[in-house]
């Protein structure tokens, strides 16, 4: 038999699996378990977690210590702020994703144009974001400790000429940036990458004569 | 026109073609449960694009690409614990019952074998099957009509391999 000739059963089988009972309208009230929803739904919760846990701190470092510290509070509503900015930016590529309605093609060299920017952002932001804590977090020390740490090679001292604390700090913030990035690239290899790569496949299929 | 009468026109035609998703949900899953789940996810993704539907291409042109966009390429997992599930059985009414029995085999066969094919040559030969033109496979895919029929000529030649179907004149 040719598959041909299997059209008509084909197409006259309208078996139902489990489940397909259910009331298409109930169907419509359910959340969306898509990844792409579910991206969503974790941003929006990140976002939640950052309003929630800066805005408690940005508020008690302005409050305490008679606002000693408010440096530490103004440094993370910055980071607050660039994360409103990501967010917005994430936000954005998301929605465009969304558009199951194209020809299958070209969904997929989209979504995965726009899932390659997605990352890219993301490991760029997690892996800038070392660094200029660093630099803050090594002001403020320098700011507060610098005459109870005499001697420490991280800040100039006639012991310690500037080429030698700029030395340590280079290789300080290069260290800690590369194994934030290795781990970056880690859990991005985790989240995105195997999906990015099997999109890439079929469209490679897709193309392929 | 309000929500509801919105609502209830979508799911009046949706209704109609409901069939169509029930085959995809075939082709891309295994279990019951990831059916279920692909079968949920096609129908929100519908509703949330009808508002954008025109009507510039046919209704189930339509649904066929948002069920293959949605079932291809929106990053669903097949669950690691395959459970095997029964094949679909043939329509009761085709044939008496010594040739549905056989039909029913080939039936079965032919869905195991199509289970074997590609996520894009699973695409192919569904729509192959629905007795769709090249024309609406190529408006549906993005593929070129050439390239589908290169395509198609091999899909042909693989099940025939998997099924193991007798060629014409052997």
């Amino acid at each position: 038999m040719e598959l041909d000739e299997l059209k008509d059963l084909w197409q006259q089988n309208t078996q139902h699996p489990p489940g397909a009972e259910l009331r298409l309208s109930e169907l419509l009230a359910r959340k969306s378990n898509s990844p792409l929803s579910t991206i969503k739904r974790n941003l929006n919760w990140e976002l939640g977690a950052i309003i929630i846990l800066y805005g408690t701190s940005i508020l008690f470092y302005f409050i305490a210590w008679n606002g000693k510290l408010e440096s530490v509070g103004w440094f993370m509503l910055f980071i607050a702020l660039l994360f409103f900015v990501y967010y917005y930016m994430k936000i954005r590529l998301l929605d465009k994703m969304a558009n199951p309605a194209g020809r299958v093609k070209q969904t997929l060299q989209h979504q995965i144009t726009t899932l390659e920017s997605f990352v890219r952002m993301y490991f760029i932001a997690g892996t800038v974001l070392i660094p200029v804590s660093i630099l803050f977090f090594a002001r403020l020390y320098y700011v507060h400790s610098r005459y109870i740490t005499p001697g420490n090679i991280l800040f100039p001292s006639d012991e310690n000429p500037l080429w030698k604390v700029l030395l340590a700090w280079t290789f300080l913030i290069a260290v800690i940036t590369y194994l934030s990035l290795m781990m970056n690239k880690w859990y991005i290899n985790k989240l995105y990458s195997r999906h990015i790569n099997k999109l890439k496949s079929i469209l490679k299929e897709m193309e392929e004569e | 026109m309000t929500t509801n009468d919105t609502q209830t026109e979508f799911l009046q035609r949706l209704d109609e073609h409901k069939g169509l998703i029930h085959k995809v949900c075939h082709v891309y899953c295994w279990n019951a449960k990831d059916k279920e789940d692909l079968f949920q996810e096609i129908v929100v993704q519908l509703w949330r694009a009808w508002p954008a539907f025109r009507g510039d291409s046919k209704f189930s042109t339509w649904m066929y690409r948002i069920a293959l966009n949605t079932a291809i390429s929106g990053l669903r997992r097949q669950k690691n614990n395959m459970v095997f599930v029964e094949p679909d059985k043939i329509p009761s009414e085709i044939g008496d019952d010594s040739d549905a029995a056989e039909k029913e085999e080939q039936f079965s066969q032919m869905y195991e074998a199509i289970r074997e094919l590609s996520e894009l040559e699973r695409a192919i030969v569904m729509l192959y099957l629905e007795d769709k033109s090249y024309d609406e496979m190529e408006d549906i895919l993005g593929v070129n009509q050439n390239n589908l029929r290169v395509k198609m000529n091999r899909i042909k030649e693989k099940l025939r391999k998997l099924i193991k179907m007798p060629q014409h004149g052997t």
